[in-house]
């Protein structure tokens, strides 16, 4: 055996496609498949993979009839809902829920059932699901330059302060780390605007099969490619990071020569007086950084709370 | 495997293309394999320009072709006239070394070699870009959303989004190739772009002109 992925991603495409296949309605469709991500997800918890996340609706979905809309937000309601009942098992087996998107898209009371699913399981943390719903990871990324544009206007950051990490730091996902095995059913090779920034490096798996028909084969066949490519992904993730450092590296020295060419010659060629002010400036900017980090996850929590009280 | 300019005219490869339902606007050619051929590379350039792909852009993730730009130039000249029989007196063929664009333009296809700075590092640029008009109160955060965000990435100037990707080499990951453009990318694997024959390579352009896309409705 080889080493098994901690966070798989799915794309659960072909629910639609079943339906037509089996003659039935598109609502029993949907319906198929959130029973298949049910029994997806205890396989994964089997095999010890500890932390899921599925694209349940596309901001781009909307598009749709709307009675097919409706109908999904629908079953949405409903399966919210039952999560709510099913509290104790939650908190049994520690399943933190995360719902990730532009919730404020979504029906109010929609809203308010992923705000308590979302709190109550909140410090539960023996496994992760996280729900991708009334998301595309390009409003995803772009929420994320919002918020660091955000903090700029707060004063908590400098532009400087702007860099991938932070960047990472304030995705919808900034709990989990990057998925390591992406899978898509249903034959399409695309990523439909799902997790661009967090799966570049991860393990890209595309199967025929139709989402509602998803065994747990098909699961092996995917985790044996994601082994297959392991050592490879992990090179390349490590190189990646390695020439990002050292650019970082740079930009700094940069910035420190400059600043001492500010304030005279005489000090900028001394290499204490580099290191020292090297590390000043690190050592503020990880100052910023939390300071703004902080705020920022009190802003995310307040959402939620809000949320709550509303309905309370 | 590789048909010469004696047998075959330039009319061949334009109808080959005018032959499928439909062709990419913008093809993105990457390489996962380690050691990445400058004189493969260059027939499948050749053969996008030649069956009429507008855009064409070249990438590895260890931007050794960025890196080495000229010498992929020289074999692209090279095997354009090889297989296309053209004069280069009589087409422009330009090589502008603009910011960190590479070009190459042939009458109708522009060309552009990326690696991963190309990506991320472009949207951090541009995050930091916006942040500093944000700092100097030219602009509120609010102002940025999904198109304002898109119009300040620079990596792909001019270019649409990929429409297709031909992946070559084992590895099944896009190792970072501008990851917010290729939002509805297809991606098409190939084993390896060693010795890559244009039947290949066409066989791939007429699964993608097969593949139905729904846009999420």
């Amino acid at each position: 055996a080889g080493p098994m992925p901690k966070h798989v991603a799915f794309i659960m495409d072909g629910n639609r496609r079943y339906a037509q296949k089996c003659h039935v309605e598109r609502q029993q469709g949907h319906s198929q498949g959130f029973d298949k991500l049910a029994q997806t997800l205890r396989w994964c918890l089997n095999l010890g993979i500890r932390e899921v996340t599925v694209y349940a609706f596309s901001i781009e979905n909307f598009k749709r009839s709307k009675e097919e809309v409706d109908g999904l937000m629908d079953l949405a309601r409903q399966k919210f809902s039952r999560l709510l009942e099913e509290q104790e098992n939650l908190k049994k087996h520690g399943v933190c829920i995360r719902v990730l998107g532009d919730l404020p898209l979504l029906p109010l009371d929609i809203q308010e059932l992923i705000a308590q699913a979302v709190l109550a399981t909140r410090n539960y943390n023996k496994c992760f699901l996280n729900v991708c719903f009334a998301y595309t990871s390009r409003h995803e990324i772009s929420n994320a330059v919002r918020e660091m544009a955000w903090g700029v206007e707060q004063g908590l950051l400098e532009p400087s302060d702007v860099s991938e990490s932070l960047l990472d730091k304030c995705l919808y996902t900034n709990n989990s780390p990057d998925p390591d095995l992406l899978i898509r059913t249903s034959g399409e090779v695309r990523l439909s605007d799902f997790l661009l920034w967090q799966t570049s490096h991860s393990c890209l798996v595309f199967q025929s099969v139709l989402w509602p028909e998803y065994s747990f084969w098909n699961l092996c066949e995917a985790i044996l490619r994601f082994q297959m490519n392991y050592n490879a992904l992990q090179k390349a993730r490590d190189s990646y990071l390695e020439e990002r450092r050292r650019q970082q590296m740079e930009r700094d020295q940069a910035y420190v020569t400059e600043k001492l060419q500010q304030e005279g010659c005489a000090s900028h060629g001394d290499s204490r007086r580099q290191r020292t002010l090297l590390q000043k400036c690190r050592a503020m900017r990880e100052e910023r950084i939390q300071g703004f980090l902080q705020a920022l996850e009190h802003k995310r929590a307040d959402f939620f709370e809000r949320l709550c009280t509303v309905s309370a | 495997r590789r048909p010469g300019a004696a047998t075959l005219g330039r009319q061949r490869w334009r109808s080959d293309g005018r032959a499928l339902q439909k062709l990419p606007v913008h093809m993105g050619l990457v390489v996962t394999e380690e050691e990445p051929s400058y004189a493969d590379m260059a027939s499948l350039v050749v053969w996008c320009m030649a069956v009429g792909i507008s855009y064409v852009s070249v990438y590895d993730h260890n931007g050794i072709f960025k890196r080495n730009n000229s010498r992929l130039m020289d074999e692209i000249l090279k095997q354009q006239q090889e297989l296309l029989g053209l004069d280069c007196s009589k087409y422009t063929v330009e090589f502008a070394n603009q910011d960190k664009a590479d070009q190459v333009l042939n009458c109708q296809s522009t060309l552009k070699v990326l690696s991963p700075e190309d990506g991320k590092a472009d949207i951090v640029k541009a995050a930091q870009n916006f942040c500093q008009l944000v700092a100097q109160q030219q602009r509120t955060y609010t102002d940025l959303d999904v198109n304002v965000l898109d119009n300040l990435l620079s990596s792909t100037n001019g270019f649409p989004d990929p429409d297709l990707v031909l992946k070559f080499g084992p590895v099944d990951s896009t190792l970072g190739f501008l990851p917010w453009h290729i939002r509805l990318t297809e991606i098409i694997s190939l084993p390896s772009h060693l010795n890559i024959s244009y039947e290949d390579f066409f066989s791939a352009l007429h699964h993608y002109a097969a593949c139905e896309q729904r846009w999420g409705k």
